[in-house]
């Protein structure tokens, strides 16, 4: 049998500081032994976090925070909030890679310093970083960390960790700050390494596809308890409990089915649903909640059941009614775009080369590719918020109705200190359509937006910071379509959301764009969620788009290089 | 490093400029009337319009301004309307003085800084007391701390002395900064003596920036030690002794070098008030003596040095910063 | 099961947060003593039975002397009148100059921050000129150039003083300007000014009035050392500054002239910062 290096027995930590007091991780038991890889998985808030901070014993330092239970390390049975024991344990026999590489290098001294300081000698060193795939030690080990990229800072933190050969490694969402495909290959390098030490690991992570690919045992956390465990296998295959069940039907894959909605059905997405399909219906032909559920559980809900035979009244800009006019919603024609760079007058960094899009009316386009490959430059110049170098630009509406953008975190979208009806209420006052309309029809309108998007209109006088992220990622979708635009560009608008609620603001878009018949341009590096979300994809790299496929089968039809290293990010 | 210094250069002239056309223009449309500061209140007519035509005042403003520039161009920084000398001249030996003060002032405040920030830190992050003492210290006017110094060092104690630069004004050196002629001629007794006169007002001009460099040195580190760096550093089995110097020190120094760019400008104007309190026989002194007797040539000479030292100043603390931080590029 | 060799109680549940007086022990005593000293240097001199600028007793009176709590000065005048005159003097002028700079400060850097391009260019050019400047020596020339009296003091402080605060105004528009509130605000249509009233300045105005509030002190002790080498009102001003410089002559002889003004100055600018801090804290606590 191979030695157990960590057991967890009962612990609870609570954090005494909050107000009120937080229970943070709750009777919690689990254990590592030697070559394994441990997932700890669970969304935010779910108590993760800690316990991964706890088996590091980096809790010591906190007054406030008290636990009770049983934490051993390779024998030796520790407190995870009392200092004592700790040295001689902490950064030899477990140490950690954590999250952000950026700032959790020192970024005054030489990676060279700082790796020389843990594995003794220069040479050792440039063994090490040799040892974690870095192409030229000798000239990293002179750098500093702001002169390296997110991938080799990585690195760097995963050599200093090994450095010391330890009996545990923590990982604590070691690939979250990283681009798809680096991330593929920082989790390679993770599992050779481990092979090689013979050490195991813990895994703090909330992205299950990251989870399932790198761990043998998983435990699946909620509100600081385990609610699940088992071998990778058995819980990604078959999960049992209520929760785990709907975490994994939330995992968007290149085998989810994209006409159906996403995950498992729930109350917000199903409200919505129900308020689309009553909308302008005779009062006899209304459908109710239950039954809604029923056709989704019985996987016979589809997207195009929601398509109005008559988008309505308030919906249709006038002069603009669907199918009049073979105009695209928006159209970019060998459009350029450069910025100068600090080094001079006339040098100047390309982001975009000469790319030309063209989304249809009611067409959902998804535009793919890593940070820096010009993205979300295309979503800006198409939202007007920048400008292009050079080539056109050209939207269906020339008001400033046409185009709507959601960002990617909601919190810092809605300004903080006007109530969610100001923001609305602003919305409409400004638009074209909106401007004229009397304070009631602006409140129906307002009223209408928060139905759409199955907000509660109590809510209606909140300010942002008392709404959930999930709230406010509705609250911004609101604002966006109380007057409907003819595309609607979304920036990434589920990555920073939990799983859970990334699945419910993607069935909201969804549904919203076939009920209301808006255009979607969705930017993500996400293949799964555009598969989803679009009906064609395009992929975007170093500022020009190199392929256009339909999203229903992206896996057969791509053909780039670049485009299969995403592919092969999205792990199924 | 070549373009730095240039910029620098650049820098420094269009602050003298700049400093020359504001002092020049709120002169003119001040009330101050520099005949009559020359002249004393009892000239009459006739002396007062030679005067006038002497000093150029009946020509246009411009005139009279470029006749200004073109003087300090040479080195000349006009003439003194109450002594009537040439104000470079008088201000020849008054830099070093000057100079020598600061640098100590800088000194001490440095060290001060470092002990309250270290004391601070190790204490926990929210000690009342010491929060109080820096409040009080970074409050207190200079000239309250100079006449407290002297009360109680001088008056009480006799440590040390209350005024001049030194006790014995025969002796002397190359350089005008007293304790490296001392050094310098061997006569280290002139040395011990001039240090003993710099003591007093050199501590009642630091107290203050000392203890405002202190709070921002000691915001770093605590913010330093709750980094992510410091718990990679904690992951790693580094001790929280190693942690504050070998990181939080070295990340803490960038902002409380670029406070004490700041500060050094607060410093020089602690300067005129500490050395008019202590007679020290510097730029200082000799500005208060030329606000009070209106004397616009000698106000605006001394503003021009004191800028002048002041745009060093911040290019040295540009470089010091250059060296502690990596990230830093002397532009 | 194992149990810990110490373990810390676990903290029960204490309940939702309370709305709680937002300062300090310390901050409340600093707030508290600051309100009476305003009171008392507004409502002091009414109540003095002596004139803050004619003699009315023996000179060099100790204090404790009868008659004159904090005894008398050199020519014979109340100590503890003119200090409470002061005092109101050295507040006021304070509190103008603060408000005044700070109110510059601001539009200039709004003005800079929101519309950009080449106007902003050109005012970072004039602040960077300022800003290099040593700011005090400079005020002291421009009040010896005006003449002195505290209007020139005054003047001479905002001049040097405003591009501070246009550079934090401008800093926290442009930062506010770019962020993603501003951006949703425009593409749902907000333009020019009422987007600046509305989505912007709501986030600038608090920076600008923590750090005026920080300044106050600063300034009183700034005002107080012009005073001091002789560019306030001339003597026999009950000024603070140059009561303590024209009392240095009695240092040896009779300390309390030159240092009771100079600890009024201390103590005011005290109560200011800690004031100011508090404030600070408590914006900073409410998420502001």
């Amino acid at each position: 049998m191979t030695p157990q290096v960590l057991d967890v027995r009962e612990m609870s930590i609570s954090y005494g500081s909050r107000v009120p007091a937080l229970l943070a991780v709750s009777g919690v038991s689990f254990s590592v032994e030697s070559g394994q890889c441990l997932g700890v998985v669970g969304e935010s808030g779910s108590g993760k976090s800690t316990t991964g901070l706890a088996i590091q014993g980096l809790l010591t330092r906190d007054p406030s925070v008290s636990a009770t239970g049983s934490l051993t390390i390779a024998g030796t049975e520790l407190n995870p909030v009392v200092e004592r024991g700790w040295e001689g344990i902490r950064g030899r026999t477990v140490t950690t890679v954590f999250q952000d590489p950026m700032s959790s290098l020192d970024p005054t001294m030489t990676i060279g310093r700082m790796l020389t300081f843990v594995a003794g000698s220069k040479a050792e060193s440039l063994r090490w970083l040799d040892e974690v795939e870095i192409r030229d030690p000798a000239a990293v080990f002179r750098s500093y960390p702001h002169q390296l990229s997110g991938g080799m800072r990585q690195r760097v933190m995963i050599a200093l960790a090994l450095a010391r050969r330890p009996a545990l490694l923590v990982a604590d969402e070691p690939t979250t700050a990283l681009d798809v495909s680096v991330q593929a290959q920082i989790l390679k390098l993770l599992r050779r390494e481990q092979e090689a030490l013979g050490c195991g690991i813990v895994f703090v992570t909330h992205d299950l596809g990251v989870a399932k690919a790198m761990c043998d045992e998983v435990v699946v956390m909620r509100n600081g308890c385990i609610v699940e465990r088992g071998t990778s296998a058995r819980v990604f295959g078959a999960p049992e409990s209520e929760y785990a069940r709907r975490l994994m039907e939330s995992r968007l894959t290149m085998a989810t089915d994209r006409h159906r909605p996403v995950g498992l059905p729930e109350a917000t997405v199903v409200n919505a649903m129900v308020e689309s399909l009553n909308e302008g219906r005779a009062e006899t032909a209304t459908t109710t909640v239950d039954a809604v559920t029923a056709e989704w559980n019985a996987r016979s809900l589809l997207w195009s059941d929601f398509a109005p035979a008559d988008v309505g009244e308030v919906s249709v800009p006038p002069g603009a009614s669907p199918g009049a006019a073979p105009i695209a919603a928006l159209e970019f024609t060998a459009v350029t775009k450069s910025y100068p760079t600090g080094g001079g007058i006339a040098r100047l960094k390309t982001v975009l080369s000469e790319v030309s899009l063209r989304v249809e009316k009611r067409e959902s386009v998804a535009l793919v590719g890593e940070s820096g490959s010009g993205k979300s430059t295309i979503l800006r110049i198409a939202a007007g918020l920048e400008s292009a170098s050079g080539g056109s630009v050209q939207r269906s509406d020339v008001d400033a109705d046409a185009v709507q953008v959601i960002f990617q975190d909601a919190g810092a979208s809605l300004t903080p200190w006007l109530t969610v009806e100001q923001l609305l209420t602003e919305r409409v006052r400004n638009s074209k359509r909106g401007g004229k309309v009397s304070a009631k029809d602006a409140a129906r309108l307002v009223g209408l937006a928060m139905d759409r998007v199955s907000l509660d209109r109590a809510l209606l006088t909140s300010k942002p910071s008392q709404l959930s992220g999930g709230q406010r990622q509705r609250v911004a979708i609101a604002r966006a379509i109380v007057i409907p635009p003819t595309i609607l560009l979304c920036d990434e608008p589920t990555s920073a959301l939990d799983v859970s609620i990334a699945s419910t603001v993607l069935n909201l878009l969804n549904l919203l764009r076939h009920a209301l018949g808006i255009s979607v341009l969705f930017v993500t590096h996400d293949l799964a969620a555009a598969r989803v979300i679009s009906d064609r994809i395009l992929v975007i790299s170093e500022g020009q788009i190199i392929e256009s496929v339909p999203a229903e089968n992206v896996s057969s039809t791509v053909s780039s290089d670049y485009a299969r290293r995403l592919l092969d990010a999205v792990l199924s | 490093m070549v373009r730095f210094i240039i910029r620098r250069l650049v820098s420094l002239v269009v602050v003298l400029f700049s400093l020359s056309v504001l002092v020049f223009v709120l002169q003119r449309v001040g009330n101050a009337d520099p005949v009559r500061a020359y002249l004393g209140p009892n000239a009459s007519q006739a002396a007062i319009a030679a005067t006038r035509i002497k000093f150029g005042l009946d020509k246009p403003l411009i005139v009279q301004y470029f006749d200004y520039l073109g003087g300090l161009f040479h080195g000349d920084l006009g003439m003194s309307y109450s002594t009537r000398r040439p104000v470079a001249v008088e201000l020849a030996d008054k830099v070093p003085a000057t100079l020598e003060l600061a640098a100590w002032v800088l000194f001490f405040a440095i060290i001060l800084a470092v002990i309250l920030a270290g004391i601070y830190t190790l204490k926990g992050p929210v000690s009342g007391v010491i929060r109080f003492v820096f409040f009080s210290f970074a409050s207190a006017p200079s000239f309250l701390l100079a006449t407290l110094m002297l009360l109680l060092f001088f008056k009480q104690l006799h440590w040390f002395p209350a005024v001049g630069r030194i006790t014995d004004t025969s002796g002397g050196g190359p350089t005008g900064f007293y304790v490296l002629d001392g050094l310098l001629t061997g006569n280290l007794a002139y040395s011990l003596d001039a240090i003993q006169h710099l003591v007093l007002p050199a501590l009642a001009a630091s107290l203050g920036i000392g203890v405002a460099l202190a709070r921002v040195l000691a915001d770093g580190l605590s913010s330093g030690m709750a980094s992510n760096y410091a718990r990679t550093a904690r992951s790693l089995a580094e001790t929280e002794r190693s942690i504050l110097f070998r990181h939080s020190l070295r990340n803490a120094s960038s902002p409380a070098l670029s406070m004490l760019g700041v500060l050094s400008g607060a410093m020089l104007s602690s300067l005129v008030v500490v050395e008019q309190i202590f007679s020290w026989n510097g730029l200082g002194q000799y500005l208060s003596t030329a606000i009070a007797s209106a004397d616009f040539p000698a106000v605006a000479g001394v503003s021009l040095v004191l800028g002048a030292v002041y745009v060093i100043l911040t290019a040295i603390v540009d470089v010091v910063l250059a060296l502690v931080d990596p990230r830093v590029k002397l532009t | 099961m194992l149990s810990f060799p110490e373990t810390k109680p676990l903290a029960a549940p204490i309940g939702l947060p309370r709305l709680r007086w937002p300062f300090s022990i310390g901050e409340t005593i600093a707030v508290t003593s600051l309100a009476l000293v305003v009171i008392l240097s507004i409502v002091g001199p009414l109540l003095s039975p002596y004139s803050p600028i004619i003699p009315s007793g023996d000179q060099f009176l100790p204090p404790g002397s009868r008659g004159h709590l904090l005894g008398t000065d050199n020519l014979g005048m109340d100590i503890a009148t003119r200090l409470m005159v002061g005092a109101r003097t050295s507040l006021f002028a304070a509190v103008v100059t603060t408000a005044c700079t700070a109110t510059l400060g601001l539009i200039v850097g709004t003005i800079a921050g929101f519309v950009g391009g080449w106007l902003d260019t050109i005012l970072m050019r004039i602040t960077d000129i300022f800003l290099a400047f040593p700011g005090p020596i400079v005020a002291m020339a421009i009040s010896a150039a005006l003449g002195a009296s505290l209007s020139s003091s005054i003047v001479g402080i905002a001049i040097v003083w405003w591009p501070l605060y246009a550079r934090i105004a401008r800093g926290e528009v442009r930062r506010t300007a770019t962020s993603m509130h501003v951006e949703a605000a425009r593409m749902s249509g907000s333009r020019g000014i009422p987007l600046v009233l509305r989505h912007i300045l709501p986030a600038t105005l608090p920076t600008v009035a923590i750090t005026a509030s920080l300044d106050i002190g600063g300034v009183i002790a700034v005002l107080s050392a012009l005073s001091f080498i002789g560019l306030g009102t001339p003597a026999p001003a009950p000024e603070l500054g140059l009561m303590a410089s024209t009392g240095m002559q009695y240092l040896l002889s009779s300390w309390w002239i030159p240092v009771l003004p100079g600890l009024c100055v201390g103590v005011l600018a005290l109560l200011c910062n800690y004031t100011g801090d508090g404030l600070r804290g408590a914006l900073r606590s409410r998420g502001v």
